[in-house]
């Protein structure tokens, strides 16, 4: 049909509405992360604030994609895809919502490390969030995007942020066996990467989202994985 | 009347003989927007819907009693001229009616009738012929072959034709039954395009049966069953979290 369909084409507006929203939402949390991270780097409380105060639009949004989605469902009776797109979509933006806190409790970890003298260890922390925050970067890239591949990608990702947070946590503790006077900033330390390692697993759950909305494929806790491209693709409709 | 209502019902009652169709509903439906109104077969709704434009009395044995306000004017009052309310609220019938006259003289129809042929030019006519073809979309379909008979078109361009035909009266309400209910799939997704359209110069009052197309298509809905007004709220929130068991039940499909 050559002629504008109606239907299909408010869908797809408000499915792009959508999409921006989601985009929007991930460039914020993403924001957030950067200024937890800078902010206990580089001793900056103010860096810290920003994050914990920009978490209030984040929330803002999470509730505007819930709701959004609710009412398109409601109005249009969505199947096949687009339905599978709303829902993922309700998803991410709690993922993200979920990740944006993990941000600010990391910045309030960030807050408490400032107030004390430094410690070299620190500086690890750099390594894991870059890792995560590029994570989460290409795991809203992959959704927003529709890659199957580049979601499934995230989530052998997650296993390498995983060995490193074990690797730093191990560090810690056995810091912890030998330098009894600083306990309180190696347990703040440990948080404060949790947190982060916590990042990474939001996106993948937004992979995971990504692998649902796009081939209908539940690959939560050990679900079978879509097979090789093509027959992937075509299999969720 | 308050800003922004089109239509205002006030205990409005319609006996059909001894039959009472509509127990003194009241309500307002509002300028500017698309009003849907739904329920079962026999619950009243397109007897309400041609209350707003007196069509009922063409049945002859048609009582009322009650107020319905258009325009800050109680249309059932005696003094009011059926023709001039008809040229303010416009209908469209479930099928498409077309005069088996020409395109042209269709959209002529309604303004030959309603202004003195000394006022009317030519250039005037062929103007307004072809304004109220380009908002239904149809003038590039049928630019060429104005003098050919409207009921030789497909439904779907009759039932635009039937739209476009009110258009030059500059109408304030249209009123739709079951404007869809002829069309095939790609035909209703055309109309209620056309209908999102028109509501930013028109209040458009639906009855459908279509629930699908009622949630997708309107801003409000009435949901009406033995001819009474049960609930008349937003579409989103009818849909989404009825007040009423009643409504409940038929948008669900429990019955209808």
């Amino acid at each position: 049909m050559n002629q504008k369909n109606l239907i299909i084409q408010a869908v797809e507006d408000a499915m792009a509405a959508f999409d921006e929203d989601i985009r929007r939402m991930g460039t914020l949390v993403l924001e957030n992360l950067r200024l937890a991270s800078e902010g206990l780097l580089q001793r900056n409380t103010d860096l810290c604030n920003r994050a914990i105060a920009d978490d209030d639009e984040v929330n803002r949004l999470e509730i505007k994609i819930d709701r959004t989605g609710v009412e398109l469902i409601t109005r249009f009776g969505p199947v096949t895809l687009n339905f599978r797109r709303i829902i993922a979509s309700m998803k991410v933006s709690t993922a993200l919502e979920r990740a944006s806190d993990h941000a600010v409790n990391l910045a309030r970890r960030g807050r408490k490390l400032n107030l004390r003298p430094p410690i070299p260890e620190t500086a690890q922390i750099k390594e894991l969030a870059d890792l995560a925050s590029a994570q989460l970067r290409d795991s809203i890239d992959a959704y927003c995007d529709g890659q199957l591949q580049n979601a499934l990608r995230i989530l052998s990702r997650d296993t390498a942020l995983d060995q490193a947070y074990e690797a730093f946590t191990k560090h810690i503790v056995s810091r912890m066996e030998t330098d009894s006077a600083h306990v309180k900033d190696y347990v703040d330390l440990l948080f404060a990467t949790r947190f982060i390692e916590r990042i990474g697993d939001q996106s993948v759950n937004i992979a995971e989202d990504t692998v649902y909305y796009l081939t209908a494929m539940d690959i939560r806790h050990g679900g079978e994985l879509p097979g090789p491209p093509g027959a992937a693709a075509s299999s969720g409709l | 009347m308050q800003d922004g209502v089109s239509i205002d019902i006030r205990d409005y009652s319609l006996w059909y003989g001894k039959f009472q169709a509509l127990l003194s509903v009241s309500t307002q439906i509002k300028q500017g927007i698309i009003t849907a109104m739904i329920g079962p077969s026999g619950c009243g709704k397109t007897t309400l819907l041609r209350s707003f434009n007196r069509i009922n009395e063409r049945y002859g044995n048609v009582s009322t009693s009650g107020l319905i306000t258009i325009l800050g004017k109680n249309i059932l009052d005696e003094d009011v001229s059926v023709a001039s309310l008809r040229k303010r609220v416009g209908m469209v019938f479930q099928r498409p009616n077309p005069l088996p006259i020409s395109i042209y003289e269709n959209i002529v129809f309604g303004i030959k009738s309603h202004t003195p042929s000394r006022e009317r030019k030519r250039a005037d006519l062929d103007a307004a012929v072809e304004s109220a073809l380009r908002e239904v979309s149809l003038w590039d379909a049928v630019k060429d072959c104005l003098d050919d008979r409207a009921t030789e078109l497909t439904l779907e361009q009759q039932q635009k034709l039937c739209i476009a035909r009110l258009l030059p009266l500059k109408p304030d309400i249209i009123l739709m039954d079951e404007p869809c209910s002829a069309l095939d799939a790609s035909g209703i997704e055309r109309i209620e395009e056309l209908i999102t359209e028109l509501k930013r110069t028109f209040t458009i009052v639906m009855v459908t049966h279509n629930m699908a197309q009622a949630r997708r298509a309107s801003d409000e809905c009435i949901f009406m069953l033995m001819g009474e007004i049960i609930e008349h709220t937003r579409t989103l929130d009818m849909f989404m979290n009825p007040q009423h068991e009643k409504t409940a039940m038929y948008i669900e499909g429990r019955y209808g």
